[in-house]
């Protein structure tokens, strides 16, 4: 089983409120990738806890679908066909609906100064791959009550 | 005249040349040899005076003639003194040399000893007679062959003297010219006083009277025009030595005066060039007709001008032009200078040249510079492609595995819990392997550049500490943060790569750990830097190894990254960020007890900062 606990990381961020760990089953998780690999994984990892997790294989259909179920957490891959994660970002930043939804980069781009670029380009949070099934509800959670410090 | 007029006018003929004389000789600095010609005639006008006073005041007639005879020591210095100062004034340097006034003084010299021997030959006089008409003493003689000889020489060398004062007269500035005419004055009067003595019927000789005219005109130009100045000597020297062709132009652009360089330019000399319009008589202009027509201007003008001369094609000019005004500012005429800048165009030319070759040069360096950038950055993105592309089949590996381990896909046996907890390891140490050969790459390829920026010293380290608390925490050890009072605030240093340098140390001290204490820890070290350390409690590092744990692909041995995974490569690439930064990284450590490994930064990487935090920031964490 995988190992969450409520940790004490929430008690310091103010939008770990509206997403609680306790309360995965509630959340509606977007998770937008090309690869078929990762979606299965993210959507193992998330439905196992109970969350509802909606997948997407580029930018475009990612869109369409955020469009359609209104996520509580969207997971963006970046290098993406047809519509990349940048892309992506831009477009919901520029959304008023979807301006404040949390959005977390899960890729493998971990070259030093990626993590900077990403958070810089709208982003709430990086995941680099390979991301770890013990430790990824936690980072969520870090990314999320870094994210709403920052805000 | 009766005899004490004369004698009081001699008296006072005597004092004034013997007050000029003292007069100019002081004034010899200023131009030496026209001042020492000036006063070698006054002194010889008044030795002729008081000679002469002697002479007709004496009673005894041995003593009367003996007077007469030294006289002429006086008479016969005179013209060659007076001659010699005009030359000097005039600038005729060539008739002032030994030679020419040993020279010049020939005929004075014969002209003394015939009259001290004209008793056995009678070539100065055949008879001498002292006369007494009407109370004026006076000597009458009949005169000889050498009287004449002497007195034409006289004459020869006053009217040299004063030709070449006219001379000047002509070529000199307004402001000269009534310098000059007290000067002409002064040489004239004796000469003609002592025309009039010679052919005239008067018993007196006039001469010494003129004199007293000369001395005064002397005084006159002395004190009115600083006579004796150096200004026109020199201005003729200058001018006539100047590279520069000069030209003279009075109102109606005729030409009034060039120097020689000016006569070389137009081939021709002044006699045959004054009074002509300069448009007549300069080649060049009659080449640019507009030029001429420009130059009609009084303003003063200045320009560069390419022109031809015969053999000579582009000759470049600087042309100044300058106006003359007379004494109530009125203009008079111009002043044109032509000066020869073909040389000096030519090394602006050259100049020029060679600037922009080396323009061309540069940005032939920067053409290079950018293929070389362009190369550094397809290097970069490969580098970046690769870690990429390596990262994703990872991640389905590792993701795959850890879903199977943690029970999502049912339950596994005890033999596939271990395979698959093998590939789980194996895939981290692929993925360790990736991130450091990745790095060296980077590092190789000359891509670290550090961005250094000023950062909050203390968030940054509480981060570092949060980020490497869960890691502790799973492997039970304590782990404490001990930031020193007297760091500053922020430091200027590349953030994130001097956080990969501690992560690295925290997760080697966490491996190499098995209980016991982290310690991450920053001070001040002295003046010179600032130190991280992080300490552990783990099995350490024989003392031998100190220095090759920090060389590319070293661990302790070969069973240590089976042990502990790991490349190897962790502390190298740590020890390449430290020492881009200018520090260094080193470690003190006791097998079995632990390890301390210490980076050390520059201080002036610090930024000032007077105020110390009084408050150490401390964290400790139990699990």
């Amino acid at each position: 089983m995988t190992t969450i606990t409520p940790d004490s990381q929430s008690s310091h961020s103010p939008r770990t409120n509206a997403l609680k760990v306790a309360e995965i089953p509630s959340w509606v998780v977007a998770a937008i990738d090309d690869e078929m690999d990762n979606l299965t994984l993210v959507t193992k990892v998330l439905s196992f806890n109970g969350a509802v997790v909606h997948t997407a294989v580029n930018g475009e259909l990612g869109l369409e679908l955020i469009r359609r179920v209104h996520p509580t957490l969207i997971l963006l891959d970046l290098s993406m066909p047809v519509m990349d994660g940048w892309a992506l970002i831009a477009t919901l930043r520029a959304d008023p609906t979807f301006q404040k939804t949390p959005v977390i980069a899960l890729t493998a781009h971990a070259m030093v100064g990626d993590k900077e670029r990403i958070l810089a380009g709208g982003f709430d949070g990086y995941i680099s791959k390979p991301f770890r099934i013990t430790t990824f509800l936690g980072e969520i959670m870090r990314c999320l009550g870094q994210s709403a410090q920052q805000a | 005249m009766n005899q004490p007029l004369v004698v009081v006018l001699l008296g006072a003929t005597a004092i004034l040349t013997l007050l000029l004389a003292v007069r100019i000789w002081g004034q010899r600095q200023r131009s030496w040899s026209a001042s020492v010609a000036m006063t070698a005639l006054m002194v010889g006008v008044l030795y002729w005076t008081v000679l002469y006073l002697l002479e007709v005041s004496s009673v005894d007639t041995t003593f009367w003639l003996a007077a007469y005879r030294l006289k002429f020591v006086g008479v016969v210095l005179v013209p060659v003194a007076s001659f010699a100062f005009s030359a000097a004034y005039t600038g005729r340097d060539a008739l002032l040399r030994t030679k020419t006034l040993a020279m010049l003084l020939v005929i004075p010299l014969l002209t003394t000893v015939i009259i001290w021997t004209n008793d056995y030959h009678h070539l100065m006089w055949e008879q001498i007679i002292r006369t007494n008409e009407s109370g004026i003493a006076a000597t009458t003689t009949v005169t000889g062959i050498w009287f004449w000889v002497n007195a034409f020489y006289a004459y020869v060398l006053l009217l040299g003297g004063a030709w070449m004062l006219l001379r000047q007269f002509i070529k000199a500035p307004s402001t000269y010219q009534r310098q000059l005419v007290a000067l002409i004055v002064s040489l004239a009067a004796p000469l003609t006083a002592n025309a009039i003595t010679l052919f005239g019927s008067l018993n007196i000789d006039l001469t010494q009277f003129a004199f007293a005219i000369t001395g005064g005109a002397l005084t006159w130009g002395m004190l009115r025009f600083h006579l004796l100045d150096i200004a026109p000597i020199a201005r003729n020297v200058v001018i006539d030595s100047l590279p520069d062709a000069m030209f003279v132009l009075d109102q109606e652009g005729r030409l009034v005066d060039l120097n020689p360089a000016g006569s070389s330019l137009l081939q021709a000399n002044l006699s045959t060039l004054v009074g002509k319009p300069i448009t007549e008589v300069a080649p060049m202009l009659r080449q640019r007709p507009e030029l001429a027509e420009r130059y009609r201007a009084n303003a003063t003008y200045q320009e560069e001008v390419t022109l031809d001369r015969p053999g000579e094609p582009g000759i470049s000019y600087e042309i100044r032009i300058s106006p003359l005004r007379d004494g109530r500012g009125e203009p008079i005429g111009r002043v044109v200078l032509m000066r020869n800048i073909t040389e000096r165009k030519r090394i602006e030319r050259e100049l020029q040249a060679q600037n922009e070759a080396l323009v061309r040069a540069n940005a032939e360096l920067a053409e290079a510079r950018e293929i070389a950038e362009a190369a550094t950055q397809l290097k970069n993105q490969f580098l970046a492609n690769m870690s990429h592309e390596l990262r994703t089949p990872l991640n389905a590996i590792i993701g795959y595995t850890e879903i199977q381990l943690a029970g999502m896909t049912g339950a596994l046996n005890e033999e596939q819990t271990r395979y698959q907890e093998r590939v789980l390891a194996n895939s981290e140490q692929l993925l360790g392997l990736i991130n450091d050969v990745l790095d060296i790459a980077k590092i190789e390829a000359g891509r670290m550049n550090l961005i250094r920026a000023p950062f909050a010293l203390r968030p940054w380290f509480h981060d570092l500490y949060e980020k490497n608390r869960v890691l502790a925490e799973s492997k039970t050890l304590d782990f404490k943060l001990d930031i020193a009072a007297d760091l500053p605030e922020t430091v200027t240093e590349d953030a994130i790569r001097l956080a990969q340098v501690v992560t690295n140390l925290l997760s080697n001290a966490i491996k190499f750990t098995s209980q016991g204490l982290i310690t991450l820890a920053a001070r001040r070290n002295d003046a010179e830097g600032w130190q991280i350390a992080v300490s552990d409690t783990g099995i350490g590092v024989p003392l031998h190894a100190h220095e090759t744990i920090f060389e590319e692909f070293r661990q302790l041995d070969g069973t240590s990254s089976r042990k502990y995974g790991g490349t190897g490569l962790g502390l190298a690439i740590a020890r390449r960020i430290v020492q881009t930064m200018g520090g260094t990284i080193t470690v003190r450590s006791e097998l079995g007890v632990g390890s301390t490994f210490t980076v050390t930064l520059p201080i002036a990487k610090l930024a000032e900062s007077p105020e110390p935090l009084a408050a150490a920031a401390s964290a400790k964490t139990n699990s």
